[in-house]
């Protein structure tokens, strides 16, 4: 009896399997960061209805609160920064005007490391707010 | 008749062929449609325009303080209207103040080193406690005021129902009412285990589904955070429950009889409600 060689569908079903596994974890928005926890936040379906604001800490570190400056990411952009390592407010305005260019309807997501210094993360807030983005979103993990 | 046949090759195959191409194509469309959630929290910032630089915190307003962490402590130091108070405490006086307030706004205002995560925490905390809107305070270099009294806030004996939280179709009116006749016996609850454990505070989340006709579809503690110094047995089976499980079983079962008013037909309600209890 002539059984169906299902070898070419399992390497098909593997490789996209592999591809999925690959892809997924870089479809969300913004920069993956250690997220801090909180119970009460609602929960969206992320269709890029957010400007994603990342501040993530710097590499070097391994003690926390860190002391070296916070990185600064609109979207997948690092924003620029001078010899100190520190952001430029500046760009990260550009690049944010620029996203809103391309649609005015966005509202600004920030996807902050749970470990930075609340300065750190307040100083990107304060960026917001003197330009009028007085409110905005803050990025959790869900903790049940 | 051809299968009886015999083995002899005269077996048809079933062709394979559109089912896989089906079930491929299928994979592919759920790939594309896998929805990234994100959860969010929404905060307020201070725009540039209100500076305000006050001594007193207005009694109408809420205001979170967090300190730095000086060496040798545990945590964080909180306050609220600079009252020291430790995070059970605050939890309680902010759900207790937004309940009697028409907007339910607090505003959390954090020393500059104050780590990040810390900072959600007590923003989740107000919300949790029945905050409609959390605003950040402006950030002072040298952290929030410090606090002008060491005494905790006194809490009074007994139990205390938050400002609900509603996702669906019912206002916090029709929440409140729909959870009232019960509170009498849900407050006996904790006073029945009291009398065993008479340090036992905490809080529950109870957390109710209300079908279209106002009944019940779904009773839950979504957390218990009772505890007394006095050890609490642990939970055996056979044996009666006590302390913070007791009262959370207690509680279940009066909630068991509550009846809503109808919210309309295709309707749901998920209410939660905080519950705090002190021994005073």
């Amino acid at each position: 009896m002539a059984d169906i060689n299902v070898t070419p569908l399992i390497d098909v079903v593997l490789v996209l399997l592999v591809v999925f596994m690959v892809i997924t974890p870089m479809l969300q928005s913004g920069l993956p960061v250690d997220l801090p926890k909180a119970s009460q936040t609602t929960t969206v379906n992320d269709v890029g209805q957010h400007i994603v604001v990342s501040v993530s800490v710097s590499e070097e570190c391994k003690t926390f609160p860190c002391p070296k400056p916070a990185q600064w990411w609109v979207e997948q952009e690092r924003v620029e920064f001078d010899d100190s390592g520190k952001a430029v407010a500046g760009d990260l305005l550009q690049q944010i005007n620029f996203s809103f260019r391309a649609n005015p309807e966005r509202t600004v997501l920030i996807k902050a490391d749970a470990r930075l210094a609340y300065h750190q993360v307040r100083e990107v807030m304060d960026v917001l707010a003197e330009n009028g983005m007085t409110s905005i979103f803050v990025s959790a993990a869900k903790e049940e | 008749v051809g299968a009886q046949l015999g083995n002899k090759g005269m077996m048809s195959e079933l062709n394979l062929t559109p089912l896989i191409d089906i079930v491929l194509v299928v994979l592919i469309i759920m790939m594309v449609n896998i929805p990234i959630q994100i959860e969010r929290m929404l905060i307020k910032l201070p725009s540039n325009v209100e500076v305000e630089n006050r001594e007193e915190v207005p009694t109408d307003q809420l205001v979170v303080a967090i300190y730095e962490k000086q060496p040798g402590e545990e945590d964080n130091v909180i306050a609220l209207n600079r009252r020291r108070m430790t995070e059970e405490q605050l939890f309680f006086q902010v759900t207790r103040r937004l309940r009697s307030m028409e907007n339910k706004n607090v505003f959390i205002d954090g020393a500059p080193a104050v780590v990040y995560g810390r900072m959600v925490d007590i923003m989740d905390l107000a919300r949790e406690a029945g905050a409609n809107k959390v605003g950040l305070a402006r950030l002072k270099p040298t952290g929030p005021l410090p606090p002008n009294s060491v005494e905790p806030g006194a809490m009074e004996r007994g139990m205390l129902l938050g400002s609900p939280t509603v996702v669906g179709v019912m206002s916090v009116e029709t929440a409140d009412k729909g959870l009232k006749p019960a509170l009498g016996s849900m407050e006996a609850c904790y006073f029945k285990e009291l009398s065993a454990f008479s340090d036992l505070s905490g809080r529950i989340m109870l957390r109710i589904t209300v079908a279209p006709d106002g009944s019940l579809m779904r009773v839950k503690v979504a957390s218990n955070s009772l505890e007394s110094e006095k050890a609490v047995p642990a939970v055996q089976e056979g044996q009666p429950l006590t302390g913070g499980p007791a009262v959370e079983a207690c509680i279940l079962s009066k909630a068991e009889s509550l009846k809503y008013e109808p919210i309309g037909a295709g309707n749901t309600a998920i209410v939660q409600y905080p519950i705090l209890f002190s021994p005073g």
